[in-house]
């Protein structure tokens, strides 16, 4: 029975006596911590999803003749539809939703001090849409004349009846459509939350830089999904209801259609993506590097206005992906130098990062080992993108595995680690338990290496002119002196997904056997660790903590004198002993 | 006590570093057929070295100090002072300035080299008009009359024909879906889109047969779609160009619906 007994269940909050067993159910229905589960183990599903088409897209690579286990031997068709619903599934259905979807659902409310997201019936709907939404793609896969293979970017014509008759692209355009409602909702939710139920004290500079990550993204997702799903809502007009809005060419009986209009708009959309998939994992990666170093984060203010620059910047750049396409010089000019200016907010919060931790004792637990995982593949990831940005080199690259491996680093496997630190760093808080450290250890680290060898075997290949989505990428003895960089790429992507398994049954053992965890095993001070109890109750917070201080104080200045530990939580009062604080301090 | 060891692995640590420049410097390793390929090539060459070392020194900086190799700092009220945030400023700067800076002033000047190549000439240029289409190109040559879309049109398939030492200009447009060409030896790169034209243009140098292709994923057989682009004396070139005209003036069949594809040399 000890087992048994230990067993956490979710203690309920007080409730009024008169209060009948419907609504109490619905309370718990509408719980952000049953939602965000939801939303982690459909993502985890979509995650594992997209790993193993991973994995089948780079066996291709190593012989297109070989049969595939359970897939058999790929046609083109099969192929280019492989590593369609791989980007699909991995950038709306697996990162966004773990990091927006779960991470934000999970700890958002837990961080400010509230009881739950600003509106929990539409966090609920949210997650519908998003089943919804996971529904529309599984039956696109089973469309007739195959799932959509236009490629993640769907350019029409090739992506309009023109270039893909049956109902696969029409499938993924719902998907999308459904998801991106879903994240709008979510982040609608996730903005409320961070304006109006912080709790009282808790301004908006005493934010753990998580939460300012989070609300970013729900910024960005605002603004630019509505983009992209109208994009999608004129081209599936055009495949369904006989519209021409992005159709010329031979195929054209209107002289009207543009293609290059849907480009805009997917990338008025799609380079803000990037950020969206990537901004949550930075603000974690600043709070996880002032927690473990023992420091507040390095000049937090510039962290957050170089966030806020980028985010800016975000949307002003996209045209950098239609270098290509034969905008006017004057277009293509102001886009690169657009494009470049974002490193420099870029290089204040690295610096900021390596500044926070440099030369502190930094303590390092498993949350701390991925964060510095995720910052070092991020950095990699990032400096491959400056040539991007420029318009001569750029020529050189777009379309070759160079960008792929770029794009793969920075909010591919950067935002994975980010998310694997998410998890050991929060899994005690939301479990009871913690996750073994050595095995976390051992799977971040390996993860990273791993991540750095296939991402930056995929640069050299397209250093040499390699393109992307080949069907057979060596035919006819092209890129021959490329082989052993493609063949190295695919044995350390497999050994990348074998090495998963390390995460799945250390997930799965400290889920079910880890040790019990103390109350704050981290030794921080945010609200989530210090002023919500250990099983964390239904409406997380018996009472709403009143928040004295930000949410990293480690300086000897913020913690009152004598104080026995190196940490203070962010609503704790000093003891009486202590000089009371007179105003709350800046 | 520990100052020893960093200074040992600070050292380890940069040469291990400069390693790893020595080792993947350089521009790729794709033939150059064209004048000005040189100056791409040294930008790429610039962007990559530039960018490995900002990305070394980033990764060695957060290594260190995630291991404790830099010497520890004793506990104090903050770290976080005026001085430390001067620092953060003027690196951050001073890395823009450096790697941006030499990447948007070398593409300027690239940018401007090539604008005046296209200027300045001597003769003609060489004018070749590009039907992109699933999955192969159609090149058409303006024939002897140097007008496109006559009878005397030069149509090829998969293989582009152009003297040695002429500029080529290109015009592109695409049938059905988007397309795109590059030719890597002349370092050129441009989409084709239906419903528009998009225009290349380069000075091939080098005698010789390079491979094009289509750079723009275009349905099941886009991994197949490419050609040559043969690269022939001039004298060679107008012969054969003179012979084919003739031919496709005997040839011209009106019906095809393939003819008439061309348009008027855009300006």
């Amino acid at each position: 029975m000890s087992v048994g007994g230990q067993r956490r269940r979710l203690a309920p909050a007080p409730m009024p006596p008169e209060a009948p067993a419907t609504v109490d159910r619905l309370r718990r229905g509408l719980d952000h911590k049953r939602i965000g589960r939801a939303y982690l183990w459909t993502a985890f599903g979509a995650l594992l999803f997209g790993g193993l088409m991973a994995i089948a897209i780079r066996w291709q690579w190593v012989n297109p003749q070989a049969s595939i286990p359970f897939l058999g031997q790929l046609t083109p068709s099969a192929y280019t539809a492989l590593f369609t619903q791989h980007g699909l599934v991995m950038i709306f259905f697996a990162i966004g939703p773990l990091l927006m979807g779960a991470m934000g659902t999970l700890v958002l409310p837990l961080l400010v001090g509230a009881r739950n997201l600003a509106f929990p019936r539409i966090s609920r709907l949210s997650l519908w849409f998003y089943l919804a939404s996971v529904g529309a793609l599984v039956a696109g896969l089973f469309a007739p004349l195959g799932p959509a293979n236009t490629g993640w970017t769907l350019y029409p014509p090739l992506s309009s009846w023109v270039g893909s008759p049956g109902s696969g692209v029409s499938w993924a355009l719902l998907a999308l459509i459904l998801n991106g409602t879903s994240s709008c909702l979510v982040s609608a939710n996730v903005l409320a939350t961070l304006v109006g139920r912080r709790a009282p004290g808790m301004t908006f500079f005493r934010l753990p830089l998580t939460a300012w990550g989070l609300g970013y993204t729900a910024l960005l997702n605002l603004m630019f999904l509505p983009i992209l799903m109208a994009g999608g809502l004129l081209l599936m007009g055009d495949r369904l209801w006989g519209g021409e809005v992005f159709i010329a060419g031979a195929g054209a009986r209107l002289p009207a259609g543009d293609p290059l209009l849907f480009q805009h708009l997917f990338w008025m959309f799609g380079h803000p993506q990037v950020y969206i998939l990537i901004l949550p994992a930075w603000g974690l990666i600043g709070d996880l590097f002032a927690h473990f170093a023992r420091r507040p984060p390095h000049w937090y203010r510039a962290t957050v206005s170089a966030m806020g620059a980028i985010v800016l910047l975000s949307g002003l750049v996209y045209a950098h992906h239609m270098f290509t396409v034969g905008l006017t010089s004057t277009l293509n000019r102001a886009f690169s130098t657009l494009t470049l200016l974002i490193s420099l907010p870029s290089l204040v919060l690295y610096l900021n990062w390596l500044f926070t931790i440099s030369r502190a004792r930094v303590r390092l637990k498993s949350p701390m080992v991925g964060a510095i995982c995720a910052a070092l593949v991020f950095g990699l990831g990032g400096v491959t993108g400056l040539m991007l940005g420029a318009q001569t080199t750029d020529l050189q690259l777009h379309d070759t595995l160079w960008v792929v491996g770029h794009f793969h680093l920075t909010m591919g496997a950067s935002s994975f680690l980010a998310v694997f630190a998410a998890i050991a760093y929060w899994f005690p808080r939301f479990t009871g338990r913690r996750m073994h450290e050595g095995w976390a250890n051992l799977h971040l680290v390996g993860t990273a290496i791993l991540f750095v060898a296939v991402f930056g075997l995929m640069h050299v290949s397209g250093w040499g002119g390699q393109h992307r989505r080949q069907v057979d990428p060596h035919d006819g003895e092209r890129f021959a002196a490329l082989r052993p960089v493609t063949v190295g790429t695919s044995h350390a992507a497999f050994l990348l997904g074998a090495w998963q398994l390390i995460f799945v049954g250390n997930f799965a053992w400290s889920l079910l056997r880890g040790p019990k965890s103390e109350q704050n095993p981290w030794e921080v001070g945010t609200l989530e660790w210090t002023a919500a109890p250990m099983p964390l109750p239904l409406e997380n917070f018996p009472e709403i903590p009143t928040v004295l201080r930000g949410p990293h104080a480690y300086a000897l200045s913020d913690l009152p004198p004598g104080a026995s530990r190196d940490w203070i939580g962010q609503a704790e009062r000093p003891a009486p002993s202590a000089n009371p604080a007179p105003e709350g301090g800046a | 006590m520990s100052s020893e060891v960093p200074g040992l692995r600070w050292r380890v640590g940069r040469l291990a570093g400069l390693l790893l420049l020595a080792g993947c410097g350089g521009a790729p390793p794709i033939a150059d057929a064209s004048r000005h390929g040189h100056l791409t090539d040294r930008l790429m060459a610039d962007g990559l070295w530039l960018s490995l070392a900002l990305g070394v020194v980033a990764s060695l900086w957060l290594l260190a100090a995630a291991f404790g190799w830099l010497p520890h700092q004793a506990r104090v009220a903050s770290a976080d002072t005026r001085r430390s945030r001067w620092a953060v400023g003027v690196l951050a700067l001073v890395a823009f300035l450096i790697v941006d800076g030499h990447l948007f002033l070398g593409d300027l000047r690239v940018r401007q080299a090539l604008a005046r190549a296209r200027e300045d000439q001597q003769h003609p240029p060489i004018r070749v008009q590009v039907n992109a289409q699933r999955w192969s190109f159609l090149f058409r040559h303006p024939g002897i009359d140097g007008r496109f879309n006559t009878a005397d049109d030069v149509v090829t398939v998969n293989a582009l024909r152009v003297p040695v030492g002429r500029r080529l200009e290109l015009q592109l447009g695409a049938s059905d879906v988007v397309h795109g060409l590059r030719i890597p030896a002349l370092r050129i790169q441009t989409d084709a889109i239906p419903g528009r034209i998009t225009r290349l243009s380069a000075l091939p140098e080098q005698e010789g047969s390079w491979e094009l292709h289509c750079s723009q994923h275009c349905g099941v057989a886009h991994y197949r779609m490419r050609g040559t682009l043969e690269v022939v004396p001039a004298e060679r070139y107008e012969a054969w160009l003179r012979a084919e005209s003739e031919r496709a003036m005997h040839r011209e069949d009106p019906d095809d619906p393939h003819r008439n594809w061309g348009w008027t040399w855009r300006p």
